[in-house]
């Protein structure tokens, strides 16, 4: 990303912030500007950013009560109920794909979240789109005798790149390669939490190719099971598989024929292996291609590229 | 004596229609009191079963209530599309003042404003019903206060002029 376009990531990102915060921070010399990972507010503390090197607070700018509530407002666009599933998973998405996460006090139903409220901190992330980190990994997933992308899985612990390169995964398959001999297929992307494609009322606000069909904001295995229904896919992208439903969804999109691209929060491949739903299906080689990242030289470092029988493609 | 004739007629003119005006200010509050009403009725009804964002439920409202409710509404959802950061509930606040509600019915909205968009949609609706039962009893009294004042205006005003034309002659 140029300094420009960061520049207009960071304009856009700030329009989020009560006017007044921003007035104060824009007053403040911000250091490591252009590498902001996050911004925090937390009640009653000095603001706190996060950048690539650095964790800084900025004392004399203070957090108070009413800062959250204004944030809050502004982020859902004084429209809190129209992000009523997106308040109970904790996070919410803005346009570009940036998610912004809080806390304070949960209210439950029947043993399931209801709703936050009395919101005590909020964690401004950004995501950036990066073209072209794909071209790394995209010849180690692609079968070029029989031209299909295998069933792939991006092991990844928080923050290491992982949507980022899923994200251009779908794009650079989407539009194919002509240097690399790699012809463009119809993908179905599932964007539950608008991050990938960023969208904004439907629209991608990232680049995600030319021949991919979005689901935003649509719970993944329903999205999923619609897209093979409707769409005939060639490859199926989601981002973050955890719930029973997802699993059931992956064993029905492969059963149905369809490549599938996904992501998973782990350090290494045995630390998933066990995981309940992702067990049977690495046991049953469902996933062919396991991309394993790391943050060892930076967000987005490829440790490994591993196939379905543990041999290793590549090295970190 | 066309002199005396004139000015009877412009009396009668004149007085008429300051009866009939202050009898078109009763009529006006119901009709106003009636667009409210439906138009938070349809916020309700794009909130609780679209989840439309704000600024759209209000241009989608707007287009479908008549003047002044209407202007209301468009002001509202155009200054929250051109302003990111806006609050609502202030906006609105600002709106209201320079609207021609009198009193009561500006406090009816101003609560309702303070509400809107700032929690999740079952709290929404509570909002949305409780204000509609409000301006649903405001109207029913500014019917009742228009039935006995209405008639009792128009009339006044003619026979003021009446009066007034007797006493000159």
């Amino acid at each position: 990303m140029d300094n420009l376009e960061v520049n207009i990531v960071y304009k856009k990102l700030f329009t989020y912030l009560p006017p007044e915060l921003r007035k104060k921070i824009q007053k403040k010399q911000i250091p490591e500007v252009d590498n902001i990972l996050e911004i925090r507010l937390r009640i009653n503390q000095p603001l706190h950013i996060i950048t690539r090197k650095n964790d800084i607070f900025i004392k004399d700018i203070k957090i108070n009560k009413k800062d959250l509530k204004k944030a809050i407002l502004i982020l859902t666009e004084n429209s809190l109920y129209a992000l009523q599933r997106q308040m109970q998973e904790g996070f919410i998405t803005i346009t570009g794909g940036h998610r912004v996460g809080f806390t304070g006090q949960i209210i439950t139903e029947d043993n399931k979240i209801k709703t936050i409220k009395n919101i005590n901190s909020i964690n401004y992330r950004l995501t950036r789109e990066v073209i072209g980190v794909a071209r790394n990994v995209v010849e180690k997933i692609y079968d070029y005798k029989n031209n299909y992308v295998y069933n792939t899985l991006i092991i990844s612990p928080p923050i290491c790149g992982k949507t980022t390169l899923l994200r251009d995964l779908v794009r650079l398959l989407s539009n194919g390669d002509k240097k690399l001999s790699i012809k463009g297929k119809k993908i179905g992307l599932v964007d539950e939490r608008s991050e990938i494609a960023g969208a904004y009322k439907g629209i991608p606000q990232n680049n995600i190719g030319k021949r991919t069909d979005l689901l935003d904001n649509c719970p993944k295995s329903k999205g999923m099971l619609l897209l093979i229904r409707a769409m005939s896919p060639e490859v199926i992208a989601v981002d973050e598989l955890g719930q029973k439903e997802d699993i059931k969804a992956i064993k029905e999109a492969a059963n149905a024929g369809v490549s599938l691209i996904t992501t998973v929060h782990g350090n290494n491949l045995a630390s998933v292996k066990n995981k309940p739903g992702l067990k049977e299906l690495i046991k049953n080689s469902i996933f062919k291609r396991f991309i394993i990242l790391s943050r060892r030289n930076g967000v987005g470092t490829i440790e490994n590229i591993i196939d379905q029988r543990g041999n290793k493609l590549r090295c970190g | 004596m066309w002199l005396k004739l004139t000015g009877i007629i412009f009396i009668l003119i004149s007085g008429s229609g300051t009866g009939w005006a202050i009898a078109h200010r009763y009529i006006y509050r119901v009709n106003y009191l009636q667009e409210l009403y439906m138009a938070v009725n349809l916020i309700n009804t794009e909130i609780v079963y679209n989840q439309t964002v704000l600024s759209e439920a209000l241009k989608k409202t707007s287009g479908q209530v008549e003047k002044p409710v209407s202007d209301l509404f468009e002001t509202a959802s155009k200054h929250l599309n051109d302003e990111k950061d806006i609050l609502f509930a202030s906006l609105w606040s600002d709106i209201l003042k320079e609207s021609t509600l009198c009193s009561n019915d500006r406090k009816i909205m101003l609560e309702w404003g303070k509400n809107l968009g700032k929690s999740q949609i079952n709290e929404q609706e509570k909002n949305n019903k409780l204000t509609m039962e409000k301006l649903a009893n405001a109207k029913k009294r500014a019917e009742r206060t228009a039935d006995k004042k209405v008639k009792l205006a128009r009339y006044s005003g003619v026979l003021i002029s009446f009066m007034i034309i007797i006493l000159c002659c």
